[in-house]
């Protein structure tokens, strides 16, 4: 139970960062600024900080693989990928 | 140069074909063999939540030694050459003495009693037959079975419907390798799906940014999927003919990894109750089979089969040697010593089924199940909503998506409600489960058929669909009477998650449903204000 | 109407990467089970050929439907039914 417990974090972590790159991201700003959002633009990115975010994405495989937790390294990569999706999902209005 | 240009050209051409012609021919099963999938992820808990059970670790609990030894004494030798245990869905454990030999159809199979006994130690029925026959008649298992049984083989006899699931999973294999080849703006467009101006998101947005983010786990599963049916149907016995020259006996006695000549001198067997009690303390969990080949002889031998633990992904099999009860070895999945196939072969499973970390995982592989559904969904429907606007003739294939979509949910569940009320009418629910299902297709289809209008007709089904959602605990409840106060009292957590995906699908159900009726008002009042303001003009 | 649907079939591009690539592939795994070792574990000869199965094919099929060179893709598969089936005369024969 424990390696489970030991994996959450590292999913609220993830969907933190894919929130925040869901956020900034230029081109889903553009689609929306286009059709109906205002005020969205206040909080802005350069790319290489983007960039640098979506590497962060793989920091927690080195906890995981030091823990020898290899179904936390599956679920998380499962879960990266259901969230990534949700959240490009959402509503303009919430992100 | 420009020849270069006009060579990506005509392979993107190329690719986008292939995507789409993939998507198309096989599109329909395809979706039927990914819905039925994500269902099959939690089958072990729709099985307890089926028949209102939770798991009592009988196997750890009772007295599994003097069970066997009772057994043993009423049971014909020849049927003690192997025997496996494991706890049913009824709160009964099953024990299985039997031999191998070939069934009706051709295939090596186990032959002998089954006897399903109480936690107290009473047989409450016994069975003669073949493994699969018995499995195939057991009421226990009747709505899992038959739900699995789509997604593995589409309910088509052996070997097509393993043929065929393979090639779809080809398919599968083809259409997001080529989705992935042929989408250039891979991470640009991650996140952003365009808005149609009413309001509805751009079906391609939708389905190219599922796609993208579902690409790796579609191509994994899609190879893990097309590996076990091929192996399934054809592969194992072909590789019998090629390595072992057709000794289809030998090639089984190497994968379980045992001797073929083994001593069967009579000797008494050691205490298995306490071979049990020390697997599951070493391995600090519950034993999901035990299996204990040839009993009271010098051979004897005890495997304990773990599921995942502890942060590993394969399963764990424990051997103990039953003249004595030492423990021997783990052993691998397949051959004797742990070898790079049996690896492989131990982490196909867990990953295909998202079986290697209990509820937890399994949610999130429901979730990728239902991205991949969404992809296949958007996908189908993107090419009939293009198609539709210059074709009459191709009305008919959204009509096609309408049926396959929202039906093939609402059989399920229909399905689901014949096995309960079956139950509370004391009928054969083997029969009754596949047979609601059948029922509810037809008048699906009926349905389909009749109503002209396709908007209409996809919100009766989701209204059906949100409906069975919301009846199906009541429905459970009256034929089992186990409440939520009961499940909370004895932890009952699969079936409280279970009750909670209906309602949540329930809830979504009459939110669309909701939002389509919306979409419709909206709609009829701009046609009334343009046909007005042409009436003023006239 | 008929004939446009099934022009594919005078594509020599449908036969290599449909059936050719099926049956190349095939024997591919077939031809495995011999040549592959076996390991200390004595299965490696059995499981490696059907995990490789669907790899193989879909390796294949993208090569043959992408290729601009069919040619090429052609005497390629020719080969490696030439050598499979040799490998299983070999294994049934001699």
């Amino acid at each position: 139970m424990n390696h489970l417990i030991v994996t959450l974090p590292f999913i609220v972590f993830s969907l933190i960062i894919i929130l925040l790159l869901a956020y900034t991201d230029p081109r889903r700003r553009k689609i929306f600024n286009k059709t109906d959002i205002k005020g969205n633009a206040a909080f802005v990115m350069r790319p290489i900080t983007r960039k640098v975010l979506s590497w962060c994405l793989v920091l927690p495989f080195i906890p995981l693989v030091m823990m020898a937790n290899y179904a936390g390294i599956l679920m998380y990569c499962g879960a990266l990928t259901v969230i990534g999706w949700l959240v490009s999902e959402l509503p303009s209005s919430l992100i | 140069m420009a020849e270069n240009a006009s060579n990506i050209r005509s392979q993107a051409k190329a690719l986008l074909n292939l995507h789409s012609w993939s998507g198309i021919v096989l599109g329909m099963l395809l979706y039927a063999v990914i819905f039925t999938g994500t269902v099959a992820v939690i089958a072990d808990e729709i099985g307890e939540w089926s028949n209102s059970n939770y798991p009592k670790n009988l196997l750890i609990t009772t007295d599994v030694n003097n069970t066997v030894n009772q057994l043993a004494e009423i049971t014909p030798d020849q049927y003690l050459d192997e025997i496996s245990v494991y706890e049913n869905d009824r709160q009964q454990l099953v024990y299985f003495f039997h031999t191998h030999k070939l069934n009706p159809s051709g295939n090596m199979d186990e032959f002998g009693f089954q006897y399903k006994v109480s936690p107290k130690g009473e047989i409450i029925s016994q069975q003669q037959g073949f493994g699969s026959e018995l499995f195939a008649q057991d009421d226990t298992y009747a709505l899992s079975r038959f739900l699995v049984s789509i997604h593995t083989e589409l309910h088509i006899p052996s070997p097509w419907g393993l043929i065929l699931t393979g090639i779809l999973g080809l398919a599968m294999l083809i259409a997001s390798v080529s989705g992935f080849m042929m989408h250039r703006h891979l991470f640009t467009d991650m996140f952003s799906i365009r808005k149609q101006r009413d309001g509805k998101s751009l079906k391609r947005d939708s389905h190219t940014v599922a796609g993208t983010w579902s690409i790796p786990f579609a191509i994994l599963l899609a190879f893990t999927g097309s590996f076990f049916s091929f192996s399934d149907s054809f592969g194992l016995p072909a590789m019998g003919i090629v390595a072992f020259g057709g000794d289809q006996e030998a090639l089984m006695h190497t994968l379980v990894g045992e001797q073929q000549q083994k001593s069967e001198a009579p000797k008494d067997s050691a205490n298995l109750t306490l071979m049990i009690a020390d697997a599951a303390k070493r391995q600090s969990a519950v034993p999901a089979f035990i299996s204990i080949s040839h009993f009271a002889t010098e051979s004897a031998s005890l495997l304990t089969f773990f599921m995942p633990n502890e942060g590993e992904v394969g399963f764990e099999q424990l051997v103990y040697d039953a003249t004595n009860g030492d423990f021997i070895e783990y052993k691998p999945l397949v051959g004797t010593v742990p070898s790079a196939g049996s690896a492989i072969l131990s982490l196909i499973y867990p990953i295909h089924y998202g079986t290697f970390a209990g509820l937890f995982s399994k949610i999130i592989w429901v979730g990728l199940g239902i991205a991949t559904c969404y992809v296949t969904i958007t996908g189908l429907q993107l090419y009939a909503h293009r198609n539709e606007k210059g074709e009459q003739n191709w009305r008919w294939f959204s009509r096609l998506c309408t049926w396959g979509f929202l039906g093939l949910p609402l059989c399920s569940l229909s399905s689901a409600s014949g096995f309960f009320i079956s139950e509370t009418l004391a009928l054969n629910q083997s029969v009754w489960t596949p047979l609601s299902f059948l029922i509810a297709a037809a008048v699906v289809t009926v349905l389909t058929l009749a109503i002209k209008n396709i908007r209409l007709l996809s919100n009766v089904l989701l209204a059906s669909n949100g409906l069975f959602c919301l009846l199906l605990p009541f429905i459970r409840f009256s034929s089992s009477g186990v409440s939520w106060i009961d499940a909370i009292q004895y932890h009952m957590v699969s079936m409280i998650f279970i009750e909670c995906m209906l309602l949540a699908c329930s809830a979504l159900c009459f939110y669309r449903l909701y939002k389509s009726v919306q979409m419709t008002k909206k709609d009829s009042v701009i046609e009334n204000s343009t046909l007005s303001s042409q009436e003023a003009v006239q | 109407m008929n004939t446009s649907y099934l022009h594919f079939f005078k594509n020599k591009r449908f036969w290599l990467s449909g059936p050719a690539t099926l049956l190349v592939s095939l024997f591919f795994m077939f031809a495995m089970a011999v040549w592959f070792p076996p390991g200390i574990g004595n299965v490696n000869n059995i499981m490696m050929p059907l995990i490789m199965f669907p790899l193989i094919w879909a390796l294949l099929f993208f090569y043959t439907y992408l290729t601009t060179d069919l040619r090429k893709a052609q005497w390629l598969l020719v080969i490696l039914f030439i050598i499979n089936s040799l490998i299983l005369t070999f294994q049934f024969l001699g």
